[in-house]
C-alpha cells in the first residue's frame, strides 16, 4: 500500500471495525474495550501500521478528551450523600491501596536490583491508576451498586493521591541520588510541595469552572444547548489543565463533582443521558488509540524489574483496599472485590514516566541516565499487561460482588 | 497569546458561541450568525486570537460537520415524501440551478464584457451551502413541505452544481486557450463521473451501513457506526476527490429508505442532540475564515455577482415551482431558503486559480485572481444573509412552530 488514507477515513475504520470487534469479545464474555484494544494492537505501530506514531501524535487530543468526558463523568457520580454512605472506609481505602501499591513494588523492585533510587522510582509509579477501563466496564455492563460507587470514587480521587506520593518519592531517590554523586542538593521541601501545589490547583481550578458551569447550565433554558455546554467546559479543563501542568483527571472530577452536588437531580440526569450517547463513541476511540500506541518491542524490556512491578503493584492494590476497607468497616464484598477494579494502569503512569526520564537525563550521573533509560520502556511494558488485564478484572469484580445483571 | 493549546481555545469558543448565538436570538436572528460573528472577532479579520494555522489544523472538523449535515439531509429524504413532493422538486433543482447561472453570466458578461470570466462567475453562482440551512430548520424545530424541500434542494443541487461548474469552466478554458489539452467533452465528462461516482459511493457504504446497523442490537451502539461510516465517507471523497455532501448525503438517503423508520426517528433524535454542538465549531470556524479586509474588493463585479445570483436562485426556483406545479408556498418561499453560499464554492474557486494559473496566460491569471477574491467577499455576504433568508422563508410558509 503505498497511498495514505486520509486521517478522517482512519478513524472512520477504526471506529466501525472497533465498534463490531468489540462485539466479537463480548461474545466470549469479555468487555468491549479489550476488542476495541486488539483492534487498535494489530492496527498500530506494533503489526500493520496502518497507524503510525504521526497518525497517533495528531490524534492524542482525542484521547485528551476522552479521558475529560471520563473524569468529568466521575465527578459527575460522586455525590456528597452517597460518599458519605460509603463512609471514611473510602478514604482510608484510597490511601492504602495507593500507598501499598507503592510500598511493596519498591519493596521488592529493592530486592531485586539492590538500588534504593530505582526502587523508589518505581514504587512512585505504582499507585497511579487509570479510570477509563474502569469506567468503561462499569458503563457497559450497566453495573449498579456499593461496588461500582466506590469504584468511581476510588479511581477519581487516586489519581490525586498518586500525583502526591509520585512528587514526594522522586523528589526523595533524587535526593537521595544527588548526594550519592556528591552533587548539590536542591531544596526537598519546594520539591515536596510542588505536587501538593499541583492537586490543590488542580481542584480549585476545577471547583471554579465547576460552579461557572453549573451556574450556566441552570440558566440556560434549552435543553439542546446543554452538550454544547458541556462539551466546552470539558474541553476547557483538559487544555487549561495541560496549559499549566495540572491534573487532567481532577479538573473535569471536580467540574463534574460541582454540578452533581449543586444542581437537581433532574439536570444532572440531563447532562448524564446527554452524555451517555456519547460516550460509547469516546470509549472506542480511546481504547482503539490505546492499542495503536502499544509497542510489543517493548515487552523484552520487561525482565526482572518489570515482574517485580506486576507482582508488586497487584499484590500490593489488592491488600491495601482490603486493609484500608477493613479499617473502615466495609463490608466484606466491597473489601473482597476493590482492589481487582484498580488493576488498569495506562496513559498517566506513562507520563509520570517520562517526566522522571526528563529530569534524571539532566543529572550528570551515570545511575541517573540508566534510571532514565529503563524506567519509560519498563512501565510503557507493564502498562500493556495491566490495561489488559485491568478491564477483566474490573468485570470479575463486579460480577463478584453481583452489580451485573446477568441477562446480557 | 500563541501558546494557547487548540483545546481549551476550542472549549472557550464552544461556550462563548453558545451565548453569542442566544443573544443573536433575542434580536431575531438564527444562533448560527452569533456564532460567526464571534468567529469573526477572535479571528484573523480582528483579534486574531485563532491563527490561520490553528484554523487550518481543525478543519477537519468542519468536515465532519458538513458530513453530517449531508447525512442529515439525505435521512430526511425518504421516497415517500420525496413523491409527495412531486416533480416540482426535479423542475426547482434544475431551474434554480441554471437561473443562477445563466443571470450571473450574462450580468458579469454585460459588465465586464469579457466572455469566459463572465462564464466562471456563473458556473459557480448555483453552488449552495446547505449547512446553514439545514441549522435554521434544526433550530427552529420546521416542519411541513417546505421543510422537506429545501432538504431536498440544497442536497441535490450540490451535484448539478458540480456539473455545471465543470462544463462551463472547460468551455471557459477552450476559450482562453484553444490548444489546450482538456477538451470540452473532458469537461463534462469529468465532473459528471465524479458525482456519479460519489453517488454510487453512497450507495455502496449506505448498504453496508444499514446491513450492519440492523444486526446491531443496542441502539446506544448506533451513533458510534454512524460517526464511522460518515468519516469513512468524508475520507474517501477527500481521497477520490468526490463530493463529500453528496456522498454522504446517499448515505443517509439509502438508510432511510431501507429501514424501519423507528430506527431511522431514534438515530436522528441522537443526532439531534449533538448537532447543535457541530454547529458550533462549524459556524465558529466559517467566521473566522472569513477576511473581512476582503470586503472592499467586492466592487460592482461583486455586487453584480449577488445580485445575479440572488434573482437567479429566486427567480429560477419560482419557475420551476411553477413548472412541477408546486404548491403556492413552495413557489414563493423556496428561493429564499437556498442563498447560502460558502465553502464548496470557495473550493471550486480554489480550482478556478489553480487552473488558470497553470493556463499561463496573463487574461487568465487575471481572471483567476478576481475569481477568488470576489467570491471570499460574496461569500461573506451569502453567508450571513443565507441563513436569514431560510428563517424568512420557513416563518412566512408557517413551518417554525410558535412554541418557543
Amino acid at each position: 500500500m503505498n497511498f495514505e488514507f486520509t486521517l478522517v477515513t482512519l478513524v472512520g475504520i477504526a471506529v466501525t471495525a472497533g465498534l463490531f470487534s468489540g462485539r466479537l469479545v463480548r461474545r466470549i464474555g469479555l468487555p468491549s474495550i479489550i476488542g476495541y484494544m486488539l483492534l487498535g494492537t494489530v492496527m498500530g505501530v506494533s503489526v500493520l501500521r496502518i497507524f503510525h506514531h504521526g497518525h497517533l501524535r495528531e490524534l492524542t487530543f482525542i484521547t485528551d478528551i476522552a479521558l475529560g468526558f471520563v473524569a468529568f463523568s466521575i465527578g459527575n457520580e460522586l455525590k456528597l450523600t452517597t460518599l458519605k454512605s460509603l463512609g471514611r472506609s473510602i478514604g482510608l481505602i484510597i490511601l492504602f491501596e495507593s500507598f501499598f501499591a507503592l510500598l511493596i513494588v519498591a519493596v521488592l523492585v529493592y530486592l531485586v536490583t539492590g538500588d534504593l533510587v530505582t526502587a523508589l522510582i518505581f514504587g512512585s509509579l505504582a499507585p497511579a491508576t487509570a479510570p477509563a477501563g474502569t469506567v468503561a466496564v462499569i458503563r457497559e455492563f450497566k453495573a449498579k451498586g456499593r461496588l461500582s460507587s466506590s469504584l468511581y470514587a476510588v479511581a477519581g480521587f487516586d489519581d490525586g493521591v498518586a500525583i502526591l506520593l509520585f512528587g514526594f518519592t522522586t523528589a526523595i531517590a533524587k535526593q537521595i541520588l544527588l548526594s550519592d554523586a556528591g552533587l548539590s542538593q536542591g531544596n526537598l521541601l519546594a520539591s515536596m510541595l510542588k505536587p501538593a501545589l499541583e492537586i490543590i490547583l488542580s481542584i480549585v481550578l476545577g471547583g471554579l469552572l465547576g460552579f461557572l458551569y453549573s451556574y450556566l447550565v441552570r440558566k440556560i433554558d434549552t435543553n439542546s444547548n446543554i452538550p454544547a455546554l458541556t462539551f466546552g467546559f470539558i474541553l476547557m479543563g483538559a487544555g487549561l489543565a495541560s496549559m499549566f501542568h495540572l491534573s487532567l483527571i481532577l479538573v473535569n472530577m471536580s467540574i463534574g463533582f460541582v454540578l452533581a452536588n449543586t444542581s437537581k437531580m433532574s439536570t444532572v440526569m440531563s447532562v448524564n443521558d446527554q452524555l451517555k450517547s456519547l460516550m460509547p463513541l469516546l470509549f472506542i476511540l480511546f481504547f482503539f488509540l490505546a492499542g495503536a500506541h502499544l509497542n510489543f518491542a517493548s515487552l523484552p524490556a520487561l525482565g526482572i524489574i518489570g515482574a517485580a512491578y506486576i507482582t508488586g503493584r497487584t499484590a500490593g492494590k489488592i491488600s491495601g483496599a482490603w486493609l484500608g476497607a477493613y479499617l473502615g468497616g466495609a463490608d466484606k464484598m466491597i473489601r473482597n472485590n476493590l482492589g481487582l477494579g484498580l488493576l488498569s494502569q495506562a496513559g498517566v503512569a506513562i507520563g509520570l514516566s517520562l517526566l522522571v526520564s526528563q529530569e534524571f537525563a539532566g543529572i550528570d550521573s551515570a545511575k541517573a541516565h540508566t534510571i532514565a533509560a529503563s524506567v519509560v520502556t519498563t512501565i510503557t511494558a507493564t502498562c500493556i499487561f495491566f490495561e489488559i488485564i485491568g478491564p477483566l478484572t474490573a468485570r470479575i469484580a463486579l460480577k463478584n460482588a453481583g452489580e451485573i445483571n446477568t441477562d446480557k | 497569546m500563541t501558546s494557547l493549546p487548540l483545546i481549551t481555545v476550542v472549549g472557550a469558543a464552544t461556550i462563548v458561541s453558545l451565548y453569542m448565538g442566544r443573544l443573536a436570538r433575542k434580536i431575531h436572528l438564527p444562533s448560527l450568525v452569533g456564532y460567526m460573528i464571534l468567529g469573526v472577532i477572535l479571528g484573523r479579520s480582528v483579534l486574531g486570537v485563532l491563527s490561520q494555522g490553528n484554523v487550518q489544523s481543525l478543519s477537519f472538523l468542519s468536515d465532519v460537520a458538513l458530513g453530517f449535515v449531508a447525512f442529515t439531509i439525505g435521512s430526511e429524504l425518504n421516497i415517500g415524501a420525496l413523491k409527495s413532493l412531486g416533480k416540482g422538486i426535479i423542475y426547482i433543482i434544475i431551474a434554480e440551478s441554471f437561473a443562477a447561472f445563466i443571470v450571473v453570466t450574462g450580468a458579469v458578461w454585460a459588465l465586464t464584457g469579457n466572455f469566459p470570466m463572465a462564464l466562471i462567475f456563473g458556473s459557480l453562482a448555483p453552488a449552495s451551502a446547505p449547512a446553514g440551512t439545514v441549522a435554521v430548520i434544526q433550530e427552529y424545530g420546521a416542519k411541513g413541505t417546505l421543510t422537506k424541500a429545501l432538504y431536498a434542494v440544497v442536497g441535490f443541487d450540490d451535484g448539478l452544481a458540480i456539473v455545471i461548474f465543470g462544463f462551463a469552466s472547460a468551455a471557459a478554458r477552450n476559450m482562453l486557450n484553444p490548444d489546450s489539452s482538456m477538451s470540452l467533452a473532458q469537461g463534462i465528462l469529468q465532473p459528471t463521473g465524479e458525482i456519479l461516482l460519489s453517488l454510487v459511493a453512497g450507495c455502496v457504504f449506505g448498504y453496508i451501513f444499514t446491513i450492519l446497523s440492523r444486526r446491531l442490537k443496542p441502539l446506544t451502539d448506533i451513533p458510534s457506526l454512524t460517526f464511522g461510516f460518515v468519516a469513512v465517507c468524508i475520507g474517501i471523497s477527500q481521497w477520490l476527490h468526490l463530493s463529500l455532501i453528496l456522498t454522504c448525503m446517499m448515505l443517509g438517503f439509502v438508510l432511510t429508505n431501507t429501514t424501519s423508520t423507528t430506527m431511522v426517528k431514534s438515530l436522528l433524535g441522537q443526532l439531534r442532540t449533538w448537532m447543535p454542538f457541530l454547529f458550533i465549531p462549524f459556524f465558529f470556524l466559517a467566521g473566522a475564515h472569513l477576511e473581512i479586509a476582503s470586503l472592499p474588493s467586492l466592487g460592482m463585479l461583486g455586487v453584480v455577482y449577488i445580485l445575479g445570483r440572488t434573482s437567479g436562485l429566486m427567480g429560477g426556483a419560482w419557475i420551476g415551482a411553477k413548472a412541477g406545479r408546486s404548491e403556492p408556498k413552495i413557489r414563493k418561499y423556496l428561493g429564499f431558503g437556498i442563498l447560502s453560499q460558502a465553502g464548496v464554492a470557495i473550493g471550486l474557486s480554489m480550482l478556478v486559480l489553480a487552473d488558470f494559473n497553470a493556463l499561463g496566460t496573463p487574461e487568465a491569471i487575471s481572471i483567476a485572481s478576481k475569481v477568488i477574491t470576489t467570491i471570499t467577499a460574496t461569500c461573506i455576504v451569502f453567508e450571513v444573509i443565507g441563513p436569514i433568508g431560510a428563517k424568512y422563508a420557513l416563518t412566512k410558509a408557517g413551518e417554525i412552530g410558535r412554541t418557543r
